[in-house]
């Protein structure tokens, strides 16, 4: 099978957790970073309360993000960093990905 | 440790991003590497200052899309215009004291606005946008720029200074006439600096409105104090209408739902 059928086929392998577009952009905006607060996330992307809310939850239970919860003030504040096992998660799905869009060329 | 093989690595797409075992350290690592330990400390932090600028510059960070994408949320963490705010007020308070006569106590309200930076950004700022703590490469880089900025300006700004002397002392120019811009020189050079270490465009603007207030100052033979109001106004202005556009399109966020 040539290289690129199999870069194709790789696609129908990836991570379902990672290739969501909403938690995809959210575990790029945070490699891009070191920690940010949900409120950063919700400003960025876009995306509802609960709709974030709900993304989170699914990439914390696949141990790619960590939340921490606690005050900035008087205000509640829910940090979130990306896990290594979330690093390697995402750079694996770019690596899939960008190996579709430029397929190692044939000998 | 192969340094052509580091940065090869660096470059990979893949490999965007340094891992934080390799971040810190590394041009000491090199620098020992290379020999540079047997140096004098002046030569070791030196060399390790240039390899870690190399290699910060080389790891691939400006090829990949990854790295266009911190760029430009970098340079977003900016857009609310309350620096550009906090800078103008600066300005225009060391103008004010200095027509006032207590040019001596001039920085002592920039100095009192750096100290509440933090503050008046967690109060206004973060609420609407949130927080964000910048990845340690990016820290890095600014901490190298700031270094940089240090190292290379303040001889440049010397240079200046010491042009416009020889200017009046060649009797070009009037040693008096070059009195007014020379405040105005120093404030444009900073605003040169906080341009090129934050990669904000404005504020080379900024500085360039400051110099051409002082060359006018000097033509119009008017005193420093004056004109170091009305270039702290205009910045005051646009920074006021960034910040309030800002706190207008962006309300407070709801509460957090994880």
């Amino acid at each position: 099978m040539s290289d690129g059928l199999e870069s194709l086929r790789r696609i129908l392998a990836v991570d379902r957790t990672v290739h969501e577009p909403a938690r995809l952009v959210i575990l790029t905006l945070l490699a891009l970073v070191d920690q940010a607060d949900f409120v950063f996330l919700q400003d960025r992307t876009g995306l509802s309360v609960g709709n974030l809310s709900s993304h989170l939850s699914k990439l914390e239970a696949a141990g790619f993000v960590n939340v921490e919860k606690g005050f900035q003030g008087k205000r509640p504040q829910t940090v979130l960093r990306l896990t290594s096992k979330g690093r390697e998660a995402l750079k694996t799905h770019l690596a899939t990905l960008s190996a579709l869009l430029d397929p190692p060329q044939p000998r | 440790m192969n340094l052509p093989a580091l940065a090869a690595r660096g470059k990979g797409r893949q490999d965007a991003f340094l891992s934080r075992e390799d971040r810190p350290n590394l041009g000491s690592r090199i620098s020992r590497q290379l020999g540079a330990g047997r140096a004098p400390a002046k030569v070791c932090s030196a060399i390790n200052f240039a390899l870690q600028s190399i290699l910060c510059y080389s790891s691939g960070m400006a090829e990949s899309s990854l790295s266009r994408l911190e760029q430009s949320l970098y340079r977003t963490y900016w857009d609310d215009g309350l620096l550009d705010l906090w800078a103008g007020l600066g300005v225009l308070s060391t103008g004010v004291f200095w027509i006032l006569g207590w040019v001596t106590v001039a920085p002592a309200l920039p100095l009192l606005l750096i100290i509440l930076w933090p503050a008046a950004r967690r109060r206004w700022v973060e609420p609407r946008v949130g927080a964000v703590c910048l990845s340690r490469q990016r820290r890095l880089r600014e901490r190298m720029k700031l270094a940089w900025c240090l190292q290379v300006g303040w001889p440049m700004l010397v240079l200046v200074l010491v042009g416009c002397w020889g200017l009046s002392v060649g009797r070009w120019v009037p040693p008096l006439i070059m009195a007014p811009a020379i405040p105005l020189v120093i404030l444009s050079a900073l605003a040169l600096g906080a341009s090129l270490m934050l990669s904000l465009a404005r504020f080379s603007a900024y500085a360039a409105l400051l110099f051409l207030v002082g060359l006018a100052g000097m033509a119009l033979a008017w005193e420093p104090g004056p004109l170091i109001v009305i270039g702290g106004a205009m910045i005051s202005g646009a920074g006021l209408v960034r910040f309030t556009r800002f706190l207008r399109l962006k309300p407070v966020a709801g509460g957090e739902g994880v």
